[in-house]
């Protein structure tokens, strides 16, 4: 009778201990559970917090490229022109005639030429401000742009806008911008590109950029050897913004860059920051 | 004897407040709930109209071990619904289609054929089996996903740790209730440990209903 009782209570321990050792482990694995999660969260939170910082980084660049360019546009314009006319005007009003007649028709052709010196001037301080996107938006702002180069007579450049514009945020219309630029300037610089086409279409979901040339083309593999140019630069931007970006080329296809935004990628993005 | 009993019937008001609670709290929390969590509201009410009934039989007719079997068809495909729903993976989501109408047969078949008349103990074990492998899942899931939301703020986490919890206490109490029954030892302790696992069980289950929200993400550029 004892050794049985015994026995009982040395089984009852062994019970009590399996029992005990079994929830040890389901308690454990929660414990693990929760501190795996913690420190994945930890990870996640400084993985955003560097890609904001290289987000912001880009957008910088962006915009420092942009103001690069415009000044470089201002000190031309200023030097080419401006420069050339008021020169031409203090030359012609420092000859002096005894002739009244030809004194007054050279006054007045001197306040014609400083009249259009003025005037460019005042252009000139319009693309001064480099807000320009941000107050007018991006179709303006092609708009201007695009008027501006065609009467350069360097390259003629269309632009068609399908679709009720809507804005798409400061940040992404400063990128899609500088897109633009660079597209103008490998155009000119690389393609001897006659002609532009230019088309944004703002349908509900879907933004979508086509930038094309009627240039010389080139094999997008050389693209991989770059690092950091302006195409590459390019792509990497349209992702920092949520876009789907692609350049399509070929030896003497001309270039065609097209760019996408649409709600789908977006959501992603689609916490405020971006 | 008599202080037992009272004791066991305070066990008991507490498990069924508890699980009247919860139903009433999924019921007015029903519209703002995600998918998942509408689902296991829709079972709280179930649960607790279930037990009720059984308490009656037991009084009435002394038996009610139907209800077991009949509770089991609802909560293993309503708990299959909710992980349908919280689960990504596409091969889960087929196998759980799959299994929710193969449970069910079995369910049928233990309940006239094998477990004629007995607790469904067979359907309940293979029922949480299920659970707890979804619960796993459901951990997996939530750590390979990003989320930037605290885990206490997760109801899936409650849930899951709900279902892991008493599953395996279940599993534990039957291999015990062997043991025990096999070396004559009192088991009471076993039903407490069940009844005190029910309470757990629905307490987390709760607190999942209460936190689960509805945020549909609103888009737009800027
Ligand atoms: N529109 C284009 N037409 C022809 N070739 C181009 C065009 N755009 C780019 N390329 C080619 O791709 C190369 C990379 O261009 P890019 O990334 O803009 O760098 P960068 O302009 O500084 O050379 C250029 O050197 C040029 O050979
Ligand atoms: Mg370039």
């Amino acid at each position: 009778m004892r050794k049985e009782g015994l026995d009982i209570n040395n089984d009852i321990i062994t019970v009590v201990f399996i029992a005990c050792l079994f929830f040890a482990l389901i308690v454990s694995f929660l414990i693990f559970f929760v501190v795996l999660y913690n420190r994945r969260q930890a990870r996640n939170r400084r993985e955003k917090a560097d890609l904001q910082s290289h987000y912001k980084q880009e957008l910088l660049k962006t915009q420092i490229e942009v103001q690069d360019q415009t000044l470089s546009y201002i000190s031309r314009e200023i030097h080419d022109n401006i420069t050339q006319v008021l020169s031409f005007v203090k030359l012609s009003l420092g000859v002096k005639t005894a002739d009244p007649e030809q004194n007054r028709a050279k006054i007045n052709e001197s306040r014609e030429l400083l009249a259009q010196a003025i005037n460019d001037l005042r252009d000139l301080s319009k693309s001064l401000s480099f807000d320009s996107i941000k107050a007018m938006g991006l179709t303006n702002t092609l708009e201007r742009e695009i008027k501006r180069i065609n009467n350069s007579g360097l390259i003629t450049v269309t632009l068609q806008v399908d679709g009720e514009a809507y804005t798409l945020g400061e940040k992404r219309e400063l990128v899609i911008f500088r897109i633009f630029q660079e597209s103008v300037n490998n155009a000119l610089k690389h393609a001897n590109a006659k002609q532009m086409k230019v088309e944004l279409l703002y349908s509900e979901k879907v933004f979508n950029l086509t930038i094309s040339d009627n240039g010389e083309g080139f094999d997008t593999r050389i693209l991989n050897d770059f690092e950091g140019s302006g195409l590459n630069n390019m792509l990497n931007r349209a992702k920092l913004i949520g876009a789907k970006a692609n350049i399509e080329s070929a030896v003497g296809k001309g270039c065609r860059i097209s760019l996408t935004l649409d709600e789908v990628i977006q959501q992603i993005y689609a916490d405020g920051t971006y | 004897m008599m202080q037992e009993l009272k004791r066991l019937e305070a066990d008991y008001i507490v498990y069924m407040l508890l699980l009247l609670f919860t139903a009433i709290i999924s019921m007015i929390r029903y519209k703002r709930l995600t998918p998942a969590f509408k689902v296991t509201a829709i079972l709280m009410p179930i649960t607790f109209v279930d037990e009720t009934v059984a308490k009656v039989l037991a009084r009435t007719v002394h038996n009610n071990l139907i209800c077991s079997h009949i509770l089991r068809l609802f909560e293993f495909t309503l708990v299959s619904l909710t992980y349908y729903h919280f689960l990504e993976d596409e091969r889960i989501k087929k196998v759980i289609r799959v299994l929710i109408p193969v449970y069910c047969f079995f369910v049928i078949l233990n309940a006239v054929y094998i477990q004629r008349g007995k607790f469904a103990s067979n359907s309940i074990l293979i029922g949480l089996i299920a659970f707890i492998v979804y619960a796993i899942l459901s951990y997996k899931q939530l750590i390979l996903t990003s989320e930037e939301k605290s885990l206490t703020m997760q109801p899936i986490f409650w849930n899951s740790t709900a279902w892991l919890l008493f599953g395996s206490t279940v599993f534990l109490k039957f291999g015990l209730q062997n043991y025990f029954v096999a070396h004559h030892i009192n088991q009471d302790i076993l039903y407490d440990l069940l009844t005190y696992m029910n309470i757990l069980l629905y307490s987390l289950i709760l607190v999942a209903i209460l936190i689960d929200k509805n945020e549909k993400r609103r888009f737009g550029y800027q």
